[in-house]
């Protein structure tokens, strides 16, 4: 390229090295995924899509997953917010508690969630109410939701960081209340943002499988959203079926992340 | 200005309070699984060898994989960080497969890859078992991270201002001596919090590995896997040391990841 002619050969070593590694990751990288195609006939595909219990995951993992959304998002901008704009003692605590979830395992997030709805009190308000949350239908979203919140709260709390704190002070300098500022002012400038943390804290929560099992088990026509149903296919020994529900899952993310880099590339060019 | 104020005390408590719940929530989780457990039950837990020995195992794995994945992905990310071709955002989209698809995907795809054909392979010709071993438990932990690392690394790379390379460049320095006589040194604390993070991560998978290699008690027990062994045979107790041992690791790597000064968003 550009090289002075005193060293041609050492100094095209590194750039031929680097783009070589960037190649052989490619290679794994389509391995990884092409190679599940040859497990995949076109026969085990018409199979499992022609299955209502394929469809009925399906829709089970798609409901959960978006009333965790929903769930997620009401509590958790508000909370973001907060955590983005109030300073009070203790804020570096909590901020880490709320993201402490993001390291954790999905299996220790599950034992916790057993163990806590399990403990005396918990247990005896659970009775009041008439249900039990672990191994239900409303245990998924619970499940679901703890992973959600944490990486909802850390995108959303972005997004508010980089609203331009100036325009907030505008407005309530023109006498705007903070109720108005923020509905008026804030909300929109951090709208790209917001939805794209929705749209994360959606994939993690169709992703979410290790709280899942755990907290709510692994039981066919019950609890098996894709992820649970895919793991009671490999135990099974259905590894077929399991390659096309991996594959749909991976669908479903790819389609997700992707619509929720775009709202972010659009944002940037703005 | 009374008129302002008047509203200030609901908007906060409206906001204020939204945190709070979601604080408490957590708190009300941890402080539940505590009490579950008690003192004497801490002691004698904490008193067995399997407990460190699956302490061992997890962060030796992830240090292990957290070595590889960075070895890979601090050249990746620079290269990522410099290159300029068309259909670049092709093969970034690509390398980030790995951590757009779900982890319990990933494992599945590892296993339909290594469960068969090339996975025999390695066994029958090399002497390497994968799957339901510990060397699949490590492969598992780098495939979901490397990509992972690779974005955090680029990202450092890209904060640092071309100058200085266009600088080095011009004074006769090759690409090879100026990647680590002036990128390196100045994006350490960046790629030391990406390597703290990457092993917070790698500590933390359980999905890929519970479809990829199983649980195998006395094999692959790293800490995920033995909350999941421990739970499924009944003894709460222990895998709530386990859980315990690992949120402590968590809010090691956190607060190392904190001061060593992350980027924001990323994680």
């Amino acid at each position: 390229m550009r090289e002075p002619a005193s060293r041609p050969r050492s100094a095209r070593l590194f750039p031929a090295s680097l783009a070589s590694l960037l190649g052989l990751a490619v290679l794994a990288t389509i391995a990884l995924f092409a190679g599940n195609l040859r497990l995949m006939g076109l026969g085990d595909l018409a199979r499992t899509l022609s299955e209502a219990a394929f469809w009925r995951s399906l829709g089970l993992s798609m409901g959960t997953s978006l009333v965790t959304t929903a769930l997620v998002t009401v509590l958790g901008v508000p909370a973001a917010y907060a955590l983005s704009r109030f300073r009070f003692p203790g804020h570096g605590t909590v901020d880490l508690l709320l993201s402490l979830p993001v390291v954790l395992p999905a299996s220790t997030i599950g034992l916790m969630l057993l163990v806590a709805f399990q403990w005396e009190p918990v247990l005896w308000l659970q009775e009041a109410i008439g249900f039990r949350l672990a191994y239900s239908l409303p245990g998924i979203v619970v499940a679901q939701s703890v992973i959600a919140l944490a990486v909802g709260v850390r995108a959303w709390k972005a997004a508010f960081d980089d609203v331009d704190r100036r325009t907030e002070h505008v407005a309530r300098s023109l006498g705007s209340s903070r109720g108005r500022t923020f509905l008026r002012v804030t909300l929109p400038a951090a709208r790209g943002g917001l939805a794209a943390g929705a749209l994360l804290a959606w994939s993690r929560a169709l992703a979410e499988f290790g709280a899942v099992l755990i907290f709510c088990s692994a039981i066919r026509g019950r609890t098996d959203i894709l992820p649970v149903a895919m793991f009671l296919d490999v135990n099974a020994g259905d590894l077929e079926r399991a390659v096309v529900i991996g594959f749909s899952l991976a669908l479903m993310s790819v389609l997700i992340l992707g619509a929720m880099r775009l709202l972010g590339a659009t944002r940037a060019a703005r | 200005m009374g008129d302002r104020r008047a509203a200030r005390p609901g908007f906060g408590l409206l906001f204020g309070g939204a945190l709070a719940l979601a604080a408490i929530w957590l708190v009300f989780i941890g402080l539940a699984n505590a009490l579950f457990l008690g003192w004497s039950d801490w002691i004698h837990f904490l008193c067995q060898g399997r407990t460190w020995r699956c302490f061992g195992l997890s962060v030796g794995t992830a240090g292990l994989a957290t070595c590889v994945s960075m070895l890979l992905a601090v050249p990746l990310g620079f290269a990522l960080s410099r290159a300029r071709f068309r259909g670049q955002w092709l093969l970034q989209a690509l390398l980030d497969l790995p951590i757009m698809v779900p982890p319990a995907a990933v494992g599945m795809f590892l296993l339909g890859l290594f469960g068969s054909g090339p996975g025999a392979w390695l066994e029958s010709s090399l002497g390497i078992q994968l799957v339901h071993a510990l060397p699949g438990v490590v492969l598992a932990q780098v495939v979901v991270t490397c990509a992972f690392g690779v974005r955090v690394c680029r990202a450092a790379f890209e904060a640092i201002p071309p100058t200085y390379e266009a600088v080095a460049r011009s004074l006769g320095a090759s690409l090879a001596s100026t990647f680590f006589r002036v990128h390196l040194p100045l994006a350490r604390s960046a790629l030391l919090a990406a390597t703290c993070l990457v092993w917070a991560r790698a500590l933390a998978e359980y999905e890929a590995l519970m479809l990829f290699v199983g649980a195998i008690q006395g094999r692959t027990d790293v800490m995920p896997l033995a909350v999941y062994l421990d739970t499924t045979a009944g003894k709460l107790e222990w895998a709530t040391v386990f859980s315990f041992l690992c949120a402590g690791l968590g809010v090691v790597s956190l607060w190392a990841i904190r001061r060593l000064g992350a980027r924001r968003g990323q994680a």
